[in-house]
């Protein structure tokens, strides 16, 4: 009884202790925000995966072919159907078409559709319907024939705002069109099993760029203020507490904040869920109801975070020795030695043989090693950060010039473990983010050298090139070429035509063709011909890769030839662009692939790089917020923690300004250092991610380096903001008393 | 002639090189109120601090009501402080953030007592101390010689067969002191207990019973007061 009732008591003491007034509510809500902000970030982490792997499983009836991997029908009881997706687009956003043709009652039916289009049918998404009805028709609409017969529903939209349309044909004007397969079945495969090996080294990064900074800042967070906790743990030690009440008591307060915390982090992640809806880390929105917690993500971060917070209270105390008497700190074994590089070391060496297994691989193991890897090399940056502190607190103490720099060089390289706590949230993120960078920019597709540079800015481009399937009839071209002149907005129009007989072979490399020199000239093709006519070469890969070679002087007619491609240039205005897109769209059914603007080549060329710089950045900015959080609540902590030497320094006449300047000094030098230092490691990691995968070296983008400044500033701006008047107060002439 | 209450042979205690106890010995009697006096640094709070179970000495023995204390761990000697012991420090040892009330509750709360029982018998201590109407406030809204009455009424309130006083006074005025060491006197005589005060002042010392003095680490003399 008395046992439950001790229990009961050091309960009380413990929920006194942490707000019973004021000064320990204030306290708990400044440790309860950072935990928020940790748990929140943790959940919106936790949902964001599932989302985007529900834009793939959404995506995969796209994926629909004649050799289904999951097909959603039995196929030997279907009929089949004509099928063929196209990407076609609008003011550069993406727009999928769908053409479809039932060869039976039985065709199977893709999601989100109620029945299969007939010919003349067509079934548009939400958000093509508001589009088509804002825009012009002969800008859009004209190249979806039929009318509307219903709503491509959520269940085969990416996102909220896809661009879908399912257009109904005829089969007799279907079949044997390029690109048009039989199917019999809907794909339910999704992408993310055949994630590029890139993707998953990408991928394993990521989430630890995201996981380490956020626990960082949790238990940052519940250690604030710990000194002025221990001396109170201290004094009930004296009256009687035994070490496991007094670890109760501390470890009840950190359970608490966190626990108010993480209800605060879920109140934050359904706040900011909205918005996190709006955010394309995947290059898509996602639907609200794809941002949904699972009940294994919420008991997860529900228990998780409090455990952690426990143990982190628990890690500092085993820190600290509270005795009757008082706190002192335990007796360190010695200085930061050089050994503490050896983990790091370890984890570099363990990562250089970690990275090419799994870029080789697609087996899970090679993956978790990675994953350790990379907690080791973080670990060692975390065991290397003091020796390194202490190097720089030296170096300060022996090139000082005043009181405030001999000061902070001193507590340095006197307690560098405290000097490097603050900035070892930052550290990791900047490590991190450079990897993540790095890999980005080397994954992106290379700039075209300048004998590539071929298609003007503001042209749109049409060809007819797919496996070995005829040109455009030459009185079609005629036809066509004629009407896209006669557009308001076009500038020239260069038709390539096809003087062989044979239809033209894709992987022939260059193929010849035929195009009057002036509309060469005037879409700046060539700079220079020979007129009236010329041969030239037109890598087989399309306009958009290759270059014009080759040219020669041709006598022949060229309108009597079938056209091989079309290059428009326009006044770059996007109405005269869609009405160009549109016109040739709508005269030609038969194109494999849509027209396309350079602008949209470079982007479809660039889009896995793109994806992946958005995540990076993503992922920088929330560990910038994640750390520079961190670096305030430690080095609020560290001012709380000295109080009473600040307080005791003002009193021998030491002005707060030369204080500022010392915690100034203390926070921002190793806070550069190890900056430079952990950007250094990054790139090193980053070049053996790069090597094993295969791609060539490129320095992350010169805006990386400015967001990483601007965002290291800002974070050391905010920090000083938040703690130096803290230190005015902390450091008043009565505080030696306060305590 | 029974045995006291709290006895200490030869102790010895060192911190690093420096020796506070050369084969100190003391003992107190049930109900003695025992003055240790001595210069500063001549080990005198940490005899009060060996006695008390705070700290083991390195060498020599000490028993409490028959328990050897050096034999005891951690938990049994935090255990014989909460339940057997009170303290008095210079500085109170207050918690700032707990009200008056809660301060004197606590030791009772670790035992496990009552939360009830505990706030009766803490809002008693504070008439007994004429400290009525004082149990809302907080430690740092309280003159030095209201924090040391409600430091005495927390060494009090679990009925401590001894009570630690270490210059229960050395932050008071001759006045506020005079009154503390009134109280703290009068009540533990009231509840039977005994006294072990450090004190480098003559004028507390001659609350005492008897005067010990402490020198280089050793008890050197003994005296009737």
């Amino acid at each position: 009884m008395t046992g439950r009732r001790q229990v009961r008591g050091v309960a009380w003491v413990a929920v006194r202790m942490a707000v019973g007034g004021r000064d320990q509510l204030t306290r708990l809500l400044v440790m309860s925000l950072g935990v928020a902000l940790g748990a929140g970030l943790l959940l919106l982490a936790a949902v964001t995966l599932p989302a985007i792997h529900a834009h793939e499983m959404r995506d995969a009836w796209t994926r629909t072919s004649a050799h289904n991997v999951r097909p959603a029908q039995d196929e030997a009881i279907t009929d089949p159907l004509l099928w063929r997706t196209r990407t076609d687009s609008f003011a550069g956003q993406e727009i999928l078409r769908v053409d479809v043709a039932a060869l039976g009652p039985r065709a199977p039916l893709p999601p989100g559709l109620s029945r299969l289009p007939g010919p003349g049918q067509r079934f548009v998404s939400p958000a093509l319907r508001r589009l088509l009805a804002r825009t012009p028709a002969d800008q859009l609409a004209l190249r979806f024939p039929g009318r509307d017969v219903g709503s491509v529903g959520d269940a085969a939209l990416r996102s909220p705002d896809a661009l879908v349309v399912v257009v109904g044909y005829d089969p007799a004007v279907l079949r044997g069109q390029p690109a048009v397969e039989q199917v019999r079945s809907i794909e339910t495969q999704p992408a993310s099993v055949s994630l590029t090996r890139f993707g998953r080294v990408v991928a394993a990064i990521a989430v630890a760029a995201l996981l380490v900074p956020i626990l960082v800042l949790v238990a940052t967070a519940t250690r604030l203020s710990a000194a002025r906790r221990e001396r109170r743990l201290a004094a009930i030690r004296l009256i009687g507490a035994t070490p496991r009440q007094t670890d109760a008591v501390a470890t009840a307060e950190a359970v608490l904040a966190a626990v108010v915390g993480t209800g605060l982090g879920f109140v934050l992640f359904a706040v900011a869920r909205p918005f996190a809806a709006r955010w394309s880390v995947d290059g898509s929105p996602f639907f609200p109801a794809d941002l949904r917690l699972t009940g294994a993500a919420a008991v997860a971060v529900v228990l998780g975070v409090p455990v952690l917070a426990a143990v982190a209270a628990l890690v500092a105390l085993r820190q600290v020795r509270i005795s009757p008497l008082g706190v002192s700190r335990q007796a360190r074994t010695g200085r930061p030695t050089v050994r503490r590089l050896i983990p790091l070391l370890v984890g570099l060496s363990v990562l250089a043989v970690a990275i090419p297994a799994a870029a080789a691989s697609r087996a899970e193991s090679p993956l978790w090693l990675l994953a350790a890897a990379m907690t080791a090399v973080i670990v060692g940056i975390v065991v290397a950060g003091p020796w390194l502190t202490m190097g720089i607190g030296r170096l300060v103490v022996r090139t000082a010039r005043g009181a405030p720099t001999l000061l902070a060089g001193h507590r340095l390289a006197g307690d560098p473990a405290a000097g490097f706590r603050s900035i070892s949230g930052l550290v990791l993120a900047v490590f991190l983010a450079t990897i993540t960078m790095q890999a980005a920019a080397s994954a992106a597709d290379p700039a075209p050298g300048p004998d590539q540079v071929l298609v003007p800015a503001g042209a749109v481009g049409a060809e007819f090139l797919y496996r070995g399937t005829p040109p455009l009839p030459a009185a079609a071209a005629t036809t066509l070429a004629g009407r896209v002149r006669r557009l308001p907005g076009v500038r020239a129009v260069a038709d390539l035509r096809w003087a062989d007989p044979a239809p033209p072979r894709p992987d022939a490399g260059t193929l010849p063709v035929v195009a009057r020199c002036a509309d060469l000239r005037a879409t700046t093709l060539v700079a220079t011909c020979p007129d009236p006519a010329a041969t030239v070469g037109l890598d087989a890969r399309g306009l958009g890769n290759g270059v014009m070679e080759d040219i020669q002087a041709t006598t022949g007619a060229v309108d009597g030839l079938p056209m091989l491609a079309l290059l428009v240039t326009t006044d770059g205005t996007q109405a005269a662009i869609e009405r160009v897109r549109t016109l040739i769209e709508a005269s030609a059914d038969q194109l494999a692939w849509l027209p396309w603007t350079t602008a949209e080549v470079k982007a479809h060329a660039d889009k896995q790089a793109e994806q992946t710089d958005r995540i990076a950045i993503a992922i920088l900015l929330a560990t910038l917020v994640v750390a520079g959080f961190s670096l305030a609540v430690a080095t609020a902590d560290g001012l709380l923690r000295r109080r009473r030497p600040f307080a005791l320094l003002r009193l021998t006449g030491i002005r707060v300004g030369d204080l500022r300047r010392v915690v100034l000094i203390e926070t921002a030098l190793p806070l550069l250092a190890a900056t430079g230092i952990s950007a250094g490691i990054g790139l090193a990691v980053a070049a053996d991610v790069t090597h094993a995968s295969h791609l060539p070296w490129r320095s992350p983008p010169a805006g990386y380096w400015w967001l990483l400044a601007a965002g290291t500033g800002a974070a050391l701006v905010i920090t000083l903001a938040l703690s130096l008047p803290l230190l005015g107060r902390l450091s008043s002439i009565q505080a030696p008393h306060d305590d | 002639m029974s045995a006291p209450l709290l006895a200490a042979t030869g102790l010895t205690k060192s911190f690093g090189p420096t020796a506070a106890l050369r084969g100190a010995s003391v003992a107190v009697d049930a109900g003695e109120v025992l003055a240790v006096m001595g210069p500063s640094g001549s080990g005198k709070s940490t005899l009060l601090h060996c006695l008390a179970g705070i700290l083991p000495p390195d060498e020599g023995e000490i028993w409490f009501s028959g328990q050897r204390v050096n034999d005891l761990t951690e938990p049994r000697r935090s255990r014989l402080r909460r339940e057997r012991f009170g303290f008095v420090f210079q500085f109170g040892q207050l918690v700032p953030e707990l009200p008056v009330v809660d301060n004197i509750m606590l030791p009772a709360l670790l035992s496990g007592g009552r939360i009830s029982a505990a706030r009766s018998s803490a809002l008693a201590l504070l008439d007994r101390l004429d400290l009525t109407g004082l149990g809302g406030r907080r430690p740092g809204e309280l003159s030095g010689g209201e924090a040391q009455r409600v430091a005495l009424a927390r060494a009090l309130i679990t009925r401590p067969a001894v009570i630690f006083a270490d210059e229960p006074t050395g932050s008071l005025d001759s006045v506020a002191g005079e009154l503390v060491m009134d109280l703290l006197v009068d009540r533990a005589r009231e509840q039977g207990a005994s006294v072990v005060l450090v004190t480098h002042d003559a004028r507390v010392a001659a609350f005492a019973d008897r005067h010990v003095t402490v020198r280089d680490g050793r008890v050197s003399a003994l005296a009737a007061a």
